[in-house]
């Protein structure tokens, strides 16, 4: 089966800057992948040339088959959806218009209705758990809030694919971990999630597969349990990183590990 | 309540219910004063005849010259000013994301008008719109190239268009002056814009142009509200926003051209007439269209009014008259609601 999304030896450049630098991966539906590495590996610029933001300046990147950056906005459109970092600051909408404004890819299609419509956001308002703000203007929102309403402006748009640049960084750890149980569902469902995370506990105990990227590479790509471990990510990261089981989920745990300050 | 969201419907019908009311009041003030005084029975009774009805005794000829003649095609002018530079305003605002988005204050504005200094040499008072509105345009697309990266650089986007903006209003006075002055009307007609010379057919010249750019401006409503959301959401929800942004450039050229041509640059109405709507009607644009298209001609039918009437027997040109009221009233409207700047 071809894969959903299909990076051959993607590279993007920007002056003498090598953002991404030959990455190869396919993900296929159902999988949930998440992206991490430290700031500046080119985790989001992946993303961007994932989203059809930003066209590879060699290799190629396909979603479907079909490169992204040539594809027409309304038709990209219905084939991924975009979650940004920081989104939401000064938007004057409510939270249901906003969600609803995910909806606009699907206004010319004989099969959708203003009763899916509605439906459909809803069904993204509860399972953000932010139904109760449905009324409120988003730039009153807190970040965290605000980023729920744009997770679930995602959900609405109700495409295949789902790429998602720090979900969770906003959150408390209560909406973290929903968050990445709802995007686990969401894979399930058939869809093909990829997210950039800095959690990378979180990344470990929810994705199926977990690319670590350094300097615009892909390091490693493979089940978490698989992938991380001290090694690779204190190399990655810069710092003594272990790799612990999880005391009860028993998936890999990342603990930092630099010996403190005497007086801390 | 929620301050600036979107609004009931029961308060929107409410907004929308007065703002008519007053512009019905505010056009009816129009018919009624003047340099020459009418009684209100002769202005119903030359009306009343134009649609067929015979109230009355038969009006004089001096009242129907002055109802019909005169302050009528000014008033349908008026309107038809208010509703171009109210529409072009509240679309380029949301265009550009900038609340001093403003086609006279980008230069759209001075640009029509000198085509249409340079459009009355060459044709009279028909080739003062078709020049307007051609140069309207050039100048849409020239401020579009400028524009390219204004994702990162709203502030340089508007230092831009007023520089080109005061360039080009230089360029109406060397339009005026190097051509026949006895043929071309001055510099302040151009610049701070007049309805004394409107007529039915300068109206039904102009009229064509401002429906279609505003059917194409309206009809970008729900793009616009999701360019509210930022251009790169805007994006992954399916906008070619180079394109659009192109279109309800070019469309608000053409606008504010078939205006400029007729009556000449008239400032600020695009600037406040959007904020004022967005207070009372909330920042979608469906509605915000709906309440520029009433407060826009509601502002300048009445600015008109002021303008030939506070110094009879001399006219002042609108211009001033708009930017004392619109001026003030923006900068409390500024520092009252941080939010219409920031």
């Amino acid at each position: 089966m071809m894969p959903r999304v299909s990076l051959r030896a993607a590279s993007y450049r920007i002056g003498s800057a090598t953002l991404v630098d030959e990455v190869t991966i396919d993900i296929g539906e159902l999988e949930f992948v998440s992206v991490v590495g430290p700031n500046g590996a080119g985790k989001s610029t992946l993303l961007r040339l994932v989203a059809g933001d930003l066209r590879p300046s060699a290799g190629s990147v396909t979603l479907d088959g079909a490169a992204p950056s040539d594809m027409r906005p309304e038709v990209l459109a219905l084939v991924r959806s975009v979650l940004r970092p920081d989104a939401g600051g000064g938007i004057p909408f409510t939270v249901r218009t906003v969600v609803s404004l995910g909806r606009h890819p699907h206004r010319r299609e004989q099969t959708n209705s203003a009763a899916r419509d509605a439906a459909v956001v809803e069904e993204a308002l509860a399972a953000t758990e932010i139904a109760h703000l449905a009324d409120r203007v988003v730039s009153t929102l807190s970040t965290g809030e605000r980023t729920r309403v744009a997770i679930a402006r995602v959900l609405a748009q109700d495409t295949p694919i789902v790429l998602l640049d720090e979900p969770t960084t906003a959150l408390d750890l209560g909406h973290q971990e929903a968050t990445m149980a709802l995007l686990h569902g969401v894979a399930r469902q058939g869809r093909t999630v990829v997210a950039v995370l800095h959690d990378v506990n979180a990344a470990a105990a929810y994705t199926d597969r977990i690319v670590v990227m350094d300097r615009g590479r892909v390091r490693a790509s493979g089940r978490p349990a698989d992938v991380l471990d001290d090694a690779l990510l204190s190399e990655v990261y810069r710092e003594p990183i272990r790799v612990v089981p999880h005391p009860f989920r028993g998936s890999p745990m990342v603990l930092a590990s630099r010996p403190l300050p005497k007086d801390a | 309540m929620t301050g600036t969201g979107d609004l009931t419907r029961r308060r929107a019908v409410v907004v929308m219910t007065g703002l008519f009311v007053a512009l019905l009041a505010t056009i009816a003030a129009s018919f009624y004063f003047g340099a020459v005084h009418l009684t209100p029975s002769e202005v119903v009774g030359v009306l009343a005849r134009k649609v067929g009805w015979s109230l009355g005794p038969d009006p004089s000829i001096r009242a129907e010259a002055v109802v019909w003649q005169i302050r009528a095609p000014r008033i349908v002018m008026g309107m038809v000013t208010g509703v171009a530079l109210a529409l072009s305003g509240a679309a380029l605002q949301g265009v550009f994301r900038n609340p001093m988005a403003d086609p006279h204050l980008l230069g759209i504005g001075p640009g029509a008008a000198v085509g249409g200094a340079i459009g009355t040499l060459l044709g009279g008072s028909s080739g003062a719109i078709a020049g307007a509105v051609v140069a309207g345009m050039l100048t849409a697309l020239v401020l579009r190239t400028l524009v390219e990266t204004r994702e990162t650089e709203r502030a340089r986007f508007i230092l831009m268009g007023v520089a080109l903006g005061l360039a080009l209003s230089a360029w109406v006075g060397f339009a005026v002056f190097a051509g026949d002055r006895t043929k071309v009307p001055p510099v302040e007609f151009w610049l701070l814009g007049g309805f004394s010379s409107a007529t039915w057919e300068m109206a039904g010249r102009s009229l064509p142009f401002v429906v279609i750019g505003a059917a194409v401006l309206t009809g970008g409503r729900r793009t616009l509200d999701i360019l509210t959301l930022g251009e790169a959401e805007a994006r992954h929800l399916g906008v070619d926003v180079a394109m659009f942004t192109s279109v309800v450039m070019l469309a608000v050229g053409v606008t504010v051209g078939a205006v400029v041509g007729a009556v000449g640059v008239i400032v600020f109405v695009g600037l406040l007439v959007p904020h004022v709507v967005r207070r009372l009607l909330g920042p979608r644009h469906g509605p915000l269209f709906a309440g520029c298209a009433l407060l826009g001609p509601l502002f300048i039918v009445g600015a008109d009014l002021a303008a030939r009437t506070l110094f009879t027997p001399v006219e002042i040109p609108v211009g001033l008259v708009t930017a004392a009221i619109a001026g003030p009233f923006f900068l409390w409207l500024a520092r009252r609601d941080s939010r219409v700047i920031s």
